[in-house]
């Protein structure tokens, strides 16, 4: 099944990168007899059986033609999807800083809601600004948390 | 048990446990109602937020959201045809051909009696079992520690799903999440890749709400709009004296059925759901009304998955061990708050217990008023185009995350394990025992390496504690059994 090999393929993937990292541990002299690389070692190996173990059922399913059919494409829209609202929460992490948090969380609540088919225009300017505001006044005013302020203080002189 | 008693009114009065437990369930009727927004994702919006709360609160709001999100996931699948959480695709079996039949008030009536009637019997079997069972983890070693986090582990065998490698894979990376930060006993850094914010390792809290909030928010993306309700639907018809004596068997099985498999990690309420309704037929009277608008096909799976709301605290309070996606997010809320479930809690910290009990009864009480005063809300929020509703609740946990510690490195980890949860989804992992592994990985490795310490390094000294022997049988009694089950599944559909 494609699935599994390809989560075969990425647990390997993972236990190799562990494997190399945990390595790169240095031993002290407070270790004990397991070291700090010790259980990382093991954890290593055991994700390396285990990923193997997937990719050898996943090959023999495949042999016996017991692969269910998948819809075409179901699951790489399901990625592309998660990775481009991931896309949207990165953008918001790269611009708080600049924009101020409320001014961010406008912006990704209107990406947000785009990127999910609300259609573009007035309504959904006054509904992300009017979300983002509440969500401001909530933070800010309300808990009193130090959230960004981006280039706020300094356009008022702060 | 008096004292107790008193304590929990005592704490009524001065805490604000009652209000928690209100505002728990409101908002969790409310993420129940929502399509896609399970339990543990209504617990998981919620956890930030209970950061700078007084802690006994903070776990009634979890708790009672939990409470709260099983009678609202009853909301769609009765009216919409849409089950609001994974329990609630059994009421849907006769709530919807009765809403059909112009009775939808009365199923959701039914529903709401049959839940409180459940909870309130599932928090009497988790007070009568949980203090027996910590006692006995009091007289715990390093030994039974490991051994205790081993047999954790080894629930990850029932908690797998459809694939057991799929299952293990999944917890062993949690169990490597868990390395990250300084090493227990020598205090060198592992993973950190000379980031200061990863000297304490990764907060729990993180990784549960990217796997369960943000993996789901993301997933949504790409779904399809949910049916909208109709309005003139928002009226709660309460059961008669006549169609409660009927409903009184159903509701018995179901309460029977939640006791029993909330108590066993991996069950859960989706399975005490089915499993009642199956039950409640093969004892009915009138077994042919099944799945044509039967009463008893309410009562019994809405019974049901309300007692698994209390019963599935179980393994939680007694052992530190969760055993649904829900106790792992309500171990979340005590980890926050440097609370650490098991035998310990009930020395160093009774009160959070006695106020957990208080905070469920309330929650289970209030649900009664609640449940009815919040369905208008809930059907005006089904009928919300989902684009918005998605954004906001996007906003909602960018902002949640940043308000723990006010680190926007926090909140990249967050979104970071959101979408390692996205990926494990689509290729078939589970997200709990990647959750177990986490929670229990350094309870693991410390105790293990503090048992070698003591013993100069012979693993014979695991053998010697006769708690850590049982507890360690007892682990691979779980993983044969698990295996067993399996096996005699594919043989069994092999035939079929």
């Amino acid at each position: 099944m494609a699935k599994d090999l390809a989560g075969a393929l990425l647990l390997l993937l993972v236990a190799a990168a562990y494997y190399g990292l945990a390595r790169d541990i240095n031993p002290t002299a407070l270790d004990d007899a397991v070291g700090a690389a010790g259980i990382p070692r093991v954890y290593a190996a055991l994700g390396a059986a285990i990923g193997l173990a997937l990719a050898v059922r996943a090959a023999a399913s495949w042999k016996l033609g017991r692969a269910a059919p998948r819809p075409a494409g179901a699951e790489g829209r399901r990625l592309l999807g998660g990775a481009a609202m991931l896309g949207i929460g990165a953008a918001y992490l790269a611009t708080v800083t600049i924009l101020g948090y409320a001014l961010a969380l406008v912006g990704v609540m209107a990406a947000a809601a785009l990127y999910q088919g609300a259609p573009a225009g007035r309504r959904l300017a006054a509904i992300a600004a009017g979300g983002g505001a509440a969500f401001w006044i909530f933070f800010d005013g309300v808990l009193g948390l130090d959230i960004p302020s981006g280039f706020w203080p300094a356009l008022w002189g702060g | 048990m008096m004292e107790g008693v008193v304590d929990g009114l005592r704490m009524l009065v001065t805490t604000p446990i009652a209000l928690a437990a209100a505002g728990g369930v409101a908002w969790g009727i409310l993420g129940g109602a929502l399509p896609g927004i399970s339990p543990s994702i209504s617990m998981a919006l919620l956890l930030p937020f209970t950061y700078g709360m007084e802690p006994r609160s903070a776990i009634v709001l979890l708790a009672a959201t939990y409470v709260g999100a099983e009678y609202g996931g009853s909301i769609p699948a009765i009216l919409i045809r849409t089950p609001g959480t994974n329990a609630a695709a059994a009421t849907l079996l006769d709530g919807y051909p009765m809403k059909l039949e112009g009775r939808g008030g009365e199923a959701l009536g039914i529903s709401l009696y049959s839940g409180v009637l459940g909870g309130l019997v599932g928090l009497l079997v988790l007070v009568a079992l949980t203090r027996p069972l910590a006692e006995l983890a009091l007289r715990f070693t390093p030994m039974s520690y490991f051994a205790l986090g081993v047999l954790g582990l080894g629930v990850i065998a029932s908690l797998a799903g459809p694939s057991l490698l799929k299952g293990l894979a999944a917890g062993l990376l949690g169990l490597m999440v868990a390395t990250v930060g300084s090493d227990p006993v020598s205090g060198v850094p592992r993973f950190t890749f000379g980031q200061p914010d990863l000297l304490d390792g990764v907060a729990p809290i993180l990784v549960m709400v990217g796997l369960f909030a943000v993996s789901e928010l993301f997933l949504q993306a790409s779904q399809g709009a949910w049916n909208t309700a109709p309005a003139e639907a928002a009226r709660i018809r309460w059961p008669g004296a006549k169609l409660r004596r009927r409903l009184l068997k159903p509701q018995l099985i179901g309460s029977v059925v939640g006791a029993v498999e909330g108590v066993i990690p991996g069950a859960g309420g989706t399975i005490a759901s089915f499993l009642s309704y199956n039950e409640a037929r093969r004892w009915s009277r009138t077994p042919e009304e099944f799945g044509r608008g039967s009463p008893e096909g309410v009562a019994a799976p809405e019974t049901a998955n309300n007692t698994v709301a209390a019963t599935a605290l179980v393994p939680l309070l007694s052992f530190g061990i969760p055993g649904s996606n829900s106790a792992a997010v309500l171990l979340g809320g005590f980890l926050v708050h440097g609370l650490l479930p098991g035998p310990r809690l009930f020395e160093e910290n009774a009160d959070a217990i006695v106020g957990l009990y208080t905070g469920l009864f309330v929650a289970n009480v209030s649900l009664i008023v609640i449940g009815g005063a919040a369905l208008p809300l809930c059907l005006w929020l089904v009928n919300r185009s989902k684009p918005i509703l998605m954004a906001f609740i996007y906003a909602l946990i960018l902002s949640g995350i940043y308000s723990i510690n006010g680190s926007l490195f926090d909140l990249g980890l967050t979104l970071a394990a959101g979408m390692a949860g996205v990926v494990l989804r689509v290729l078939g992992f589970p997200l709990l025992p990647v959750v177990l592994g986490v929670v229990l990985g350094s309870l693991v490795e410390s105790n293990y390496r503090r048992a070698l310490l003591l013993s100069g390094g012979d693993h014979g000294i695991f053998l010697e504690d006769p708690v850590a022997v049982f507890l360690l049988a007892m682990a691979v009694i779980v993983v044969i059994a698990s295996v067993a089950t399996r096996v005699h599944a594919r043989r069994t559909e092999g035939h079929a």
